[in-house]
This record gives structure tokens, sequence and C-alpha cells, in this order.
């Protein structure tokens, strides 16, 4: 699947450019399978009171007040954390969207949350310019309507252009005397933690743990 | 969750920090447009006798399906259709729908048209988060935007300390890399480049560390990578023999 996005550096038509985005993934070409005493596949599946129940179709979710009504999506609304709606944000396909420098240190503000490969229809030659001289840049882009922005950032690496979706994230200015803030989403002492990741891992996604003999740094750099 | 990571400094001294996940700015919850508060409810649908495909075995005829389930209702089990699903556990289960508490887990590549083409056992790499020895000091400086224009940064990890002597070790190598204003490579091995695997069976990652100091105050986050930006066929390589 592809996105369009359209963006406007500054005035005129030398300033505009159109992407076509197709997401990346790192999807793993190889797959892992569990196999019983016989080598036969196994499946997934989930224990709930004591019977066990294959891992799909038998689970529904819904959204419901604490008394218990079930509430259809269009019944409800994004807050923020002092419970104000979020205003719904329009896709940007139809858009033309401001685009602006960015630094790095704005990027270490987020963590990217989706890649997309960048094919430029039209590549504004100014922009061209400075994404291959190393220039971030920062617009928006949303494939959908949604309640939550995310900054968009545009750089090029080796000829090719990648449009980087981040979320930004909350940091904290430790001093000596400040204590370890409290931990959130405490687990039980007795929770599986590995066994529970391990498991999930595998059966949701199919992908494989990277081997770490091809995953190093080039000398290079040093 | 937070974790513990042993770190050796540019210095070649070595501590044993708190790892503390950098939660997202943007926090959500929903509500009815009236202001109620709403919570995400998981439901069991189905259980093994009311199973979409129990039934499609059980009745040959779909037509029999069809008046069976507009006169008996056999989708529906009175009992516990519609309960509340606080926390089930996963199990592996044979053909016979018997659960296996040891499977042998094997990977497998497959060619375009779904054929196995290679397998080979699967093995979980253990943690190395905190080594026996202390780590090795990579010596690897990259600035902030070769970093972030080569690499794919998911994950955030800010570096905290758990009493005073962990701060001024923290602190330390946090105004260095300022004053560097450079992202070092944090890794594992002799050389200090090979990655970090966070808990056991997880993917290998390359961690970089970001150190900036606010007057008496600083900020030192590990970020990590779990391969660098490429195109689609360049992707997914690191790894796969």
């Amino acid at each position: 699947m592809s996105w369009t996005l359209r963006l406007q550096a500054g005035d005129g038509l030398d300033s505009q450019s159109i992407f076509v985005l197709s997401r990346l993934d790192r999807k793993s070409p190889w797959q892992t399978v569990a196999l019983d005493l016989t080598g036969q596949a196994c499946r997934r599946a989930m224990v709930v009171d004591e019977e066990i129940l294959p891992a799909t179709g038998v689970v529904a979710s819904s959204y419901e007040t604490l008394t218990g009504r079930a509430l259809g999506k269009d019944e409800i609304v994004a807050c923020d954390v002092v419970g104000e709606p979020l205003p719904i944000l329009s896709s940007t396909k139809d858009s033309i969207e401001a685009i602006e420098p960015a630094t790095a240190e704005d990027m270490l503000e987020h963590v990217a949350v989706a890649v997309y490969e960048v094919q430029a229809v039209r590549l504004a030659p100014s922009l061209e310019a400075a994404l291959r001289m190393g220039g971030i840049f920062r617009t928006r882009f949303r494939p959908r309507a949604t309640a939550q922005e995310r900054a968009a950032f545009l750089v090029a690496r080796e000829g090719t252009i990648f449009l980087i979706l981040g979320e930004r994230l909350e940091f904290t200015v430790a001093t000596r005397e400040a204590p370890l803030p409290p931990e959130e989403d405490a687990l039980d002492d007795d929770w599986d933690e590995d066994g529970w990741l391990r498991m999930d891992e595998v059966a949701d996604t199919g992908t494989a743990p990277f081997d770490t003999r091809t995953l190093s740094i080039s000398e290079e750099t040093s | 969750m937070r974790r513990r990571i042993r770190l050796t400094d540019h210095l070649g001294r070595d501590a044993t920090v708190w790892m503390v996940p950098c939660r997202s700015r943007i926090f959500r919850r929903y509500r009815t447009e009236s202001g109620v508060d709403v919570r995400s409810v998981q439901r069991m649908k189905a259980t093994s006798m009311t199973h979409p495909k129990t039934l499609l075995a059980r009745y040959s005829d779909p037509a029999d399906l069809a008046r069976s389930l507009i006169s008996e209702d056999p989708e529906i089990d009175i009992e516990r259709t519609g309960m509340v699903l606080d926390f089930s556990e996963r199990v592996w289960v044979d053909g016979e729908g018997k659960p296996l508490y040891t499977p042998r887990l094997e990977e497998v590549r497959r060619d375009s048209s779904g054929q196995a083409v290679e397998r080979r056992p699967w093995r979980a790499k253990p943690s190395n988060l905190l080594s026996h020895a202390a780590p090795v000091w990579s010596g690897v400086l990259l600035p902030r935007q070769t970093v972030v224009t080569r690499y794919e940064l998911t994950q955030a990890w800010q570096l905290m300390h758990g009493n005073t002597l962990e701060f001024d070790f923290l602190w330390g190598l946090a105004q260095w890399l300022d004053t560097q204003e450079c992202m070092a490579l944090v890794g594992r091995g002799r050389s200090g480049k090979d990655p970090l695997i966070m808990h056991r069976g997880a993917k290998p990652c390359l961690g970089f560390l970001d150190g900036r100091v606010f007057g008496e105050g600083m900020r030192l986050v590990l970020y990590l990578a779990q391969g660098e930006l490429g195109h689609k066929e360049q992707r997914g390589d690191h790894g796969e023999d």
C-alpha cells in the first residue's frame, strides 16, 4: 500500500514536492514454528477457566462504561490527560503540508514508530540539495484521520529518501537528590515476562530473533 | 518495566544503573461524548464447543447448520458467552488439542510459493545487559545527525541512578558526551560493539547513548536500533544467514 504526500517548502511551484510513500517493515523471511514430539506443527491456544480454547475467534474486544454498557466506536472520543477531547486531525492525503528544517536533537525527542521509503514524483531542487547534504526536515503525515499528532521527519541516506514517523517521548532531568521515579505498571513477582514475550513474539508475528553475528557496526565509524 | 544495565564509561569505570523506559508524551484515554470514562474489555465470544470451526465440523451440510443456528442456538454457551476475560494463559497444543509443555521450536524459511527451503533450531539468546565481567567501552562516537539518519531508533530508555555514586558516574558520562556532541555506541563483546539483548529471546539491537547536561541535572538516554534505514530489499537482512 502506498500514500501520496505533497510538500511545500516556500512560494512557487519550484518549491513543491510530491512523494509516494511505501511503508517498510522488518518482517523476517524466517518463521518460527513449534513442533510436537512427532514433528507435527502445533497450534497456539489459550487457557480460560480451565478450558483450552483456540487462540483466535473466541475473544471479543469492546469499549464499555464502568457500569458495563457496551459502546460503539462512534460513541467514544479520545481525550488528553485532563480529560479534554482531542481534536480529530484529518488525513494529509488531500492537503499540501508545510516542511521546515529540523535538527538531530529534535529527532532524538522521538522514537520511530513507522518508516516509509519515499519515491519522489517531483522533488524541489532546494529540498533535494539539502537532503543530499544530510539535512533533516520536519513535516506532517497522517495516512488516516487520527487524534494523535505524530512528527514526520524526512531524511536521505545513500540516495534514498525516508520518512520517519516519530512518537514524542517524555524525559526526566535527573538530579542528584531526585529519587528514582515510581515504577508504572509494576508486574507481579511471579510474572514470567520472558516466556510470555517469547511466545507472543513467535506466535503473533512469526518473526525469528535476529542473529547477533551480522548485526554490528562498521569499523569506519570509530 | 525498568531494568538494570552494566555500563562502562569513557574512563574505563563501570557501574550497574537503572534503565527506565521513556513513555510517550501523549497520554490518551477514552470517554463518551458526555464525559463518562470508558474502559476496554475483553469478553468470551465462543468456547471450544461453540467455535465456528467446531460447528462447521459438526454439521457437514451448511443448510443443517443454518437451521440449527436459528432453532437451537448452538453458537451460544448460555453460561459463559460474554464472560469477562481478565487474564488467560497461552499454551501450545498438538493436533489433538492437548497442551504441550516443551514444544520444539524451529525456524523455517520459505520460498515465494510457501515451500520450506531451510530449517534450523530456534535458540533463545539470554539477555546480556548484566554481564559478569565489566563491558568494554566501544570507543565508537558518532555525531547525532549520523545516528538519526542512519539507524531506525525504535526504543529509548533513560539511564537513572539509585544512589549518588551512580549519579556521579552517569553525570560524568553525560557531561562528556554533551561536550563531544556525539552519541556513543554501547554494546557487548570483546570490542564492545556487539548488540545488546534486552531479555531472553529478544531481537539483538544496537545501543546509542546520548548525554545532555542541564545545570546540575542531566539526561542520559540509551536509544536502541534494530537495524539501519534501508531499502525494502535490504531490510530484514540482519541476522539472516
